[in-house]
């Protein structure tokens, strides 16, 4: 991820495909047949075909194989409303003000964007499925409820108790750092643990794991930062749930519309 | 037998499942922008324009075709604001003797759908969406059974049975999944190519306007609106993928 680089390299088919000017196997076999001339090498356009043969085939094979009971699951119980900066772009946290900001601009943000800025704050603040989903399904050009839905309840907030993911996509400040350049500028640090200057994705992520432990302790993909959990110790784990608790409880709501 | 063959906005397909078997002289072709779907969540307004504008010029390519295409705009003054309400009216107009519409996107829809036969006393022929590769019965055959659904599995199959880079029963180059290539950070210093942008013609020009004025508070900034409406234009963008800028492909960095 990168400032000011909304698109990177993204084909942006996807409004495309989804509203019918473009269909998948013709996008599949122009991505095939560019392999085969040379003029793209193996490991984009298998990645290419994975996204639209894979990926966009299996979600709405999920879709329509788990509606309408698919939508009402919340595995991790998230009850939180979804703060007002989501529409309104102000927050001092420069990654998400950069994702949300681009968004207003484009109706569009790309996939890692949307997974592991925006969509990692919802599953770590445990915003309510049904909150963040419309959220998601109203600000991108190419969102329709049979590809947003399975993205965003499972792939995002794993409110589907794991069919789609085979574990939550949380993150910390710490993988958002290395992934972008958004750290330097932002107010806050992801290198320092605790105090006022500390990223917030820090404490909450570790909050979601304190939260979460119970939900996630047989799922093996989860066991080194559980276990990394149990190592900190109560009075330190204490500090993140009361950092984390103090930071979501001040986030605003929107206001009331007429 | 005059059929109305109900087209949805995200259906602008011309292979569409809806028009298979068209009759030029005696079916009629309807789409409709109604309200509704405009507001059942507080879309963008570049989505709104977007949807709006591509439903506009698939609907003249196919009266250009000299099919017989009845078009409702949402600011028709007659516009009920629905769907249902839409088509009652249409029906009124044309007097089909059926309806022909190809699944819908979503569940909301389908559910709607599965009304109208009884509502408007018509059979309604409800196709399968075959734009899509796996038809829903195939998938739900590979899930049958299943605890989870990893997507790498399925898409195994799909490879097999599409035959995308596949060198006999082997997947090209040796492997299913090249992501461990495709994982780095953006190397420094590489600067992304310049999106490709469609200037509004005069169609989408109205429609800005009109999204302008009617959703003026919704979410998002209408300025700067570029993207492609049309088939042309959205095929131009995939011949400029599949060409010598083989760049476009060289970074899909994802985390997994």
């Amino acid at each position: 991820m990168k400032s000011g680089e909304p698109y990177l390299w993204h084909s942006l088919l996807s409004p495309c495909l989804n509203l019918g000017l473009l269909t998948a196997r013709e996008v599949c076999v122009a991505a095939e047949r560019a392999y085969k001339a040379g003029e793209a090498p193996l490991n984009a356009v298998e990645g290419f075909i994975r996204q639209i043969l894979g990926w966009r085939e299996y979600v709405r094979g999920i879709y329509w194989l788990r509606m309408p009971g698919y939508a009402a699951t919340n595995a991790l119980t998230a009850r939180r409303a979804l703060p007002w900066f989501y529409w309104s772009g102000e927050t001092p946290m420069n990654c998400l003000a950069q994702a949300i900001g681009e968004t207003r601009r484009n109706a569009y943000a790309h996939h890692i964007q949307r997974l592991m800025v925006t969509g990692n704050f919802a599953l770590l603040a445990g915003i309510e499925p049904a909150q963040i989903e419309a959220w998601y399904l109203a600000v991108y050009a190419d969102a329709f409820d049979w590809v947003e839905l399975p993205n965003t309840h499972g792939m995002t907030l794993f409110a589907d108790g794991g069919l789609l993911a085979s574990k939550p996509y949380a993150a910390s400040g710490a993988w958002i750092d290395r992934m972008s350049d958004y750290c330097g500028p932002c107010r806050y640090d992801p290198k320092i643990k605790s105090g006022p200057k500390t990223c917030p994705f820090n404490y909450l992520y570790w909050n979601f794991m304190i939260e979460n432990r119970e939900r996630l302790k047989s799922n093996a993909r989860m066991a080194m930062p559980l276990r990394t959990l149990e190592n900190m110790g109560g009075e330190r784990r204490r500090e993140i749930a009361d950092e984390a608790g103090a930071f979501l409880a001040g986030l605003a709501l929107p206001p009331q519309l007429p | 037998m005059a059929a109305l063959r109900f087209i949805l906005g995200d259906q602008l397909t011309r292979s569409l499942a809806s028009l298979d078997g068209l009759d030029p002289a005696r079916d009629v072709i309807f789409m409709a922008e109604v309200a509704e779907e405009t507001v059942y969540v507080p879309h963008h307004k570049q989505k709104i324009a977007l949807i709006l504008s591509a439903m506009r010029h698939f609907a003249a390519e196919l009266a250009a075709e000299g099919l017989r295409v009845d078009y409702i705009r949402l600011d028709d003054p007659e516009n009920t604001g629905s769907f249902s309400g839409e088509l009652e009216r249409a029906i009124a107009r044309h007097q089909p003797d059926r309806i022909v519409i190809t699944e819908p996107g979503e569940w909301r829809v389908w559910e709607m759908m599965r009304g109208w036969s009884a509502s408007f006393g018509l059979p309604v022929d409800i196709r399968a969406d075959d734009r899509f590769i796996c038809p829903r019965g195939r998938f739900a055959r590979w899930a049958a059974g299943r605890k989870s659904y990893r997507m790498e599995f399925f898409y195994r199959e799909m490879r097999r049975e599409t035959g995308f880079l596949m060198e006999g029963d082997d997947p090209a180059g040796g492997q299913w999944n090249f992501d461990h290539d495709n994982r780095k950070a953006l190397p420094r210093g590489l600067r992304p190519p310049p999106r490709e942008r469609f200037h509004p013609d005069a169609v989408t020009l109205e429609v800005i306007d009109l999204v302008s004025r009617r959703f003026s508070a919704n979410f998002g900034d209408i300025e700067g609106f570029g993207w492609a409406v049309t088939r042309e234009q959205a095929h131009w963008k995939r011949s400029g993928i599949s060409s010598a800028n083989a760049c476009r492909f060289t970074a899909i960095i994802r985390m997994r």
